[in-house]
């Protein structure tokens, strides 16, 4: 693969990226992928400081690349830009935190309800704005006291086993968030799964690394990295599927390992092509399972939001084909790029203003929309979306999974 | 359900796929970024001096306009501003006669059809028209546009400075400017500071950059109109221009409203087994971020574009090879025959393409078709000079309706 800096020489300046850049259009802070991106790139020399900051307002959504049409890595040169800037300077402690999900996941998960309770309460709040510059209107999950590792021990094995007869074995790569926020949706994942004759394992796995990656924390991100490859690859070389429900670990895991993170190696390359998107999944191998399953029908209305690492996986929404699938249900398709928090980015209190506005577009096409409910991939856009809204933002498997009998959706009152 | 996959999301892909769409099959769009849209003017071209009702047997045999015939094309524009009519542009124009609409430099583009905002209602050169200058808006240079136009008997009254809301910070795009339109209260703070800025002209026009909104572009513009009281009358700019975005986002909401798959971000080749001749392509393949998926197909439809879209690949050695079979393209093979020592000549690398048999199937150098079930459309297409005759559209439209006809019809 081409260093990303290399590819700048394919820039025509032709301004595509910069008029779908979401960030770009809400802000003057930012200049634009274009300008920070491969025009920028000729002015960073390997060895000096870089002569300009305005990178660090990338939110690194990836959409700027996605775009492109001649193959320039622009998210990519910014990214990896950003890193440099995190290299020059000292790292926050807050960034040092937002960026270990798994490291939260373990110390406050035990105390759930304190520690849920405590990132509730404004004194709180106010007091991590004022100190650490967590933005009092950030998104911020619950933790939930029974991992789903723990209520799915049996499932939980280091190498693969023997499939049972006429069942397909399938690695769920859960990632954090449903690990401790939200395993009653992995355990919809692996219902679903089932239901269609696949035997789901959880395989041994670590934090994708992608919240070190978009802190710039590169080294960190790496050791996630190889520490996943080596813990993935038994499953992988017995080409065991590995299906995610969260599109941006798996975008991690498919393509920044290698084109951001520079990490190379066979290993790498035998378990990031068997790495796949849930839906993605369900469409290229269980399409035929999933025709003869039953769908009753969900009598409402929904926007579907799909995120900006799930479009960048270049496989399209296969959710929304799905989705529209199910009777009664009407799927509208969001317009946004993007719904502005890009993982961490709308945390900080320095750019949560810049995130909000850049989500303002989704906000306004859900609320004029009138639907009933809003359905997303990616965790943190889920959170984010629900907590500007008021609408309840599911992951598309609990529908499916509703739809199919073995799931339940959440009452869909708004909050 | 027949199972139909494009390439490309320009005009001529995203047009095929809608039309594929409509008429049952199961249509993937495959594209790698952002087709020819997001660079275009936003009007149709068919054929620049509107001799084109003498009928089209005066064209090559080769031509692609001579292949779709007189009711593709008609057929086509029928398609075409229905397909847009919901986004509320209002396309006019004629199949048979130009529109003679002024350029950023301040030349004349013939054309056939333009959205409202771009085509007037009286003859540009007798109308009395101002010029506006947006404040920190680069490359548009109205004193340039005036020496021209009044060369060409356009009576100029002068040049209007119209100011923003704020001081910009760093450059402003014209997607910049477009945002602030979509915006309600933005939109009349900006129209009130403007109309006092054109206090006492007496101008029976306004020429203004294409910066009238993005979401909800032909209510502005009525509503600049309005509140200016005088038509309006916009130009294209340099990318990103907002007539080719307006009309790419008409036509990927239509294309996700008649259930077309998009799949943007992938490159895209065929099996190199079945990269040979009088086959059947099956399927093809993506290179996505989790490495190459196949996307199977009954219908191929390739809407790459020309050289400079990707649709073909040039080499070093003068060879220039389509892009995703690899079909080579004839009589092309050194560096030297690819441009002419005029800059503003017609250049021969804009007219390399595929030839192309029966219901746009491409052909080898004997004529012979290569696979049953491909079709090539659009730019991609060799046989025409779209400059000089004013024909991208056209061709792009009505090659993509027949193709679609016949495989589908």
């Amino acid at each position: 693969m081409m260093r990303p800096g290399f590819t700048s020489d394919q820039c025509l300046k032709c301004n595509i990226c910069t008029a779908a850049c979401p960030v770009a259009a809400v802000t003057d802070l930012f200049p634009g992928p274009k300008a920070v991106g491969p025009q920028a790139e000729r002015y960073r020399h390997p060895r000096l400081p870089l002569p300009d900051e305005s990178v660090s307002y990338c939110s690194g959504c990836g959409t700027c690349t996605r775009v492109c049409p001649h193959g320039v890595a622009i998210a990519e040169i910014n990214i990896q830009a950003k890193a440099r800037l995190v290299e020059e300077g000292s790292v926050p402690l807050r960034d040092f935190f937002l960026s270990r999900p798994e490291l939260l996941g373990k110390l406050a998960s035990p105390f759930a309800p304190l520690a849920n309770a405590l990132l509730d309460a404004p004194l709180v709040r106010w007091f991590l704005d004022k100190t650490v510059g967590v933005s009092p209107g950030a998104a911020l999950p619950a933790f939930n006291r029974v991992s789903l590792r723990r209520r799915e021990s049996d499932r939980c094995v280091s190498l693969p086993p023997e499939p049972h007869a006429g069942k397909r074995l399938v690695a769920y790569f859960h990632g954090c968030s449903t690990n401790y926020y939200e395993p009653e949706l992995g355990q919809m994942a692996i219902a679903v799964l089932e239901r269609l004759d696949c035997q789901v394992v959880l395989p041994p796995q670590k934090c994708c690394g992608l919240p070190l990656q978009s802190n710039g924390l590169f080294d960190a991100a790496r050791k996630q990295g190889r520490e996943n490859v080596k813990r993935l690859l038994p499953f992988a070389e017995r080409g065991i599927p590995i299906v995610g429900t969260s599109s941006s670990c798996m975008l991690e895991l498919k393509h920044e390992y290698e084109a951001v993170l520079g990490l190379d190696g066979e290993g790498l390359k035998t378990v990031s092509h068997l790495c796949f998107d849930m839906f993605e999944f369900l469409l290229l191998e269980l399409e035929e399972a999933l025709g003869k399953v039953h769908f009753s029908p969900i009598d409402a209305a929904a926007l579907y939001h799909p995120p900006c690492q799930l479009r960048n996986h270049g496989v399209g929404m296969p959710a929304l084909a799905i989705m529209r699938r199910i009777p009664g249900l009407n799927v509208e398709l969001s317009e946004a790029m993007c719904c502005g928090v890009a993982g961490t980015y709308g945390a900080k209190s320095e750019k949560y203003a810049i995130a909000r506005a850049v989500g303002q577009g989704l906000f306004n096409q859900i609320q004029e929309s009138g639907v009933d409910f809003v359905i997303s991939d990616t965790e943190t856009c889920r959170w984010w979306i629900e907590k500007h809204t008021g609408l309840r933002v599911v992951h598309p498997i609990v529908v499916l999974a509703s739809a199919m009998g073995v799931g339940e959706l959440p009452s869909l009152q708004p909050h | 359900m027949t199972k139909v996959v494009v390439i490309g999301a320009g005009l001529s892909g995203l047009f095929s796929a809608i039309l594929a769409a409509e008429k049952g099959a199961d249509v993937t769009l495959l594209t790698r970024g952002r087709g020819g849209l997001e660079l275009s003017h936003g009007c149709v071209d068919i054929w620049r001096d509107g001799e084109l009702h003498a009928g089209l047997d005066s064209l090559s045999p080769s031509h692609p306009y001579r292949k779709a015939g007189m009711d593709a094309l008609e057929g086509a524009m029928r398609a075409f501003l229905r397909i847009v009519e919901p986004a509320g542009l209002g396309y006019i124009g004629d199949l048979h006669q130009s529109l003679k609409i002024p350029t950023a430099v301040g030349t004349f583009h013939l054309t056939n059809f333009a959205p409202r905002a771009q085509a007037p209602d009286e003859d540009i050169a007798e109308t009395p028209t101002v010029i506006a200058r947006i404040e920190g808006f680069r490359d548009v240079y109205p004193e340039m546009i005036r020496t021209n136009l009044e060369a060409r008997g356009v009576p100029v009254i002068g040049i209007v400075d119209l100011p923003l809301p704020g001081p910009p910070v760093r450059d402003v795009y014209a997607s910049d400017l477009a945002r602030l339109f979509d915006h309600p209260g933005d939109a009349a703070r900006v129209c009130n500071a403007w109309e006092h800025s054109l206090g006492g002209v007496s101008a029976r026009r306004l020429l203004l950059p294409a910066v009238l909104g993005f979401r909800k572009a032909g209510a502005v513009h009525r509503e600049t109109e309005a509140v200016l009281g005088l038509p309006v009358q916009e130009f294209p700019t340099l990318p990103p221009s907002m007539p080719g975005l307006r009309l790419e986002r008409a036509l990927w909401r239509a294309a996700d409203e008649a259930g077309v798959h998009l799949v943007e971000g992938p490159m895209v080749h065929a099996l190199p087994a079945e990269a040979q001749r009088g086959a059947n392509v099956s399927s093809l393949i993506a290179e996505t971020a989790g490495g190459t998926r196949s996307f199977p197909a009954d219908m191929v439809i390739l809407a790459t574009g020309g050289v400079l879209n990707g649709g073909l690949q040039t080499a070093r050695s003068g060879m220039v090879v389509e892009s995703v079979f690899h079909i080579p393209i004839h009589g092309v093979d050194s560096r030297s025959t690819w441009t002419r020592g005029e800059l503003l000549a017609a250049q021969p690398f804009e007219q390399f393409g595929l030839s192309v048999g029966p219901g746009f199937r491409p052909v080898d150098e004997d004529g012979e078709v290569l696979f049953d079930n491909v079709r090539a459309v659009g730019g991609i297409l060799a046989g025409a000079d779209r400059i000089s005759e004013g024909s991208r559209q056209g061709i792009d439209l009505a090659s993509a309706y027949f193709a679609v006809e016949d495989g589908l019809g």
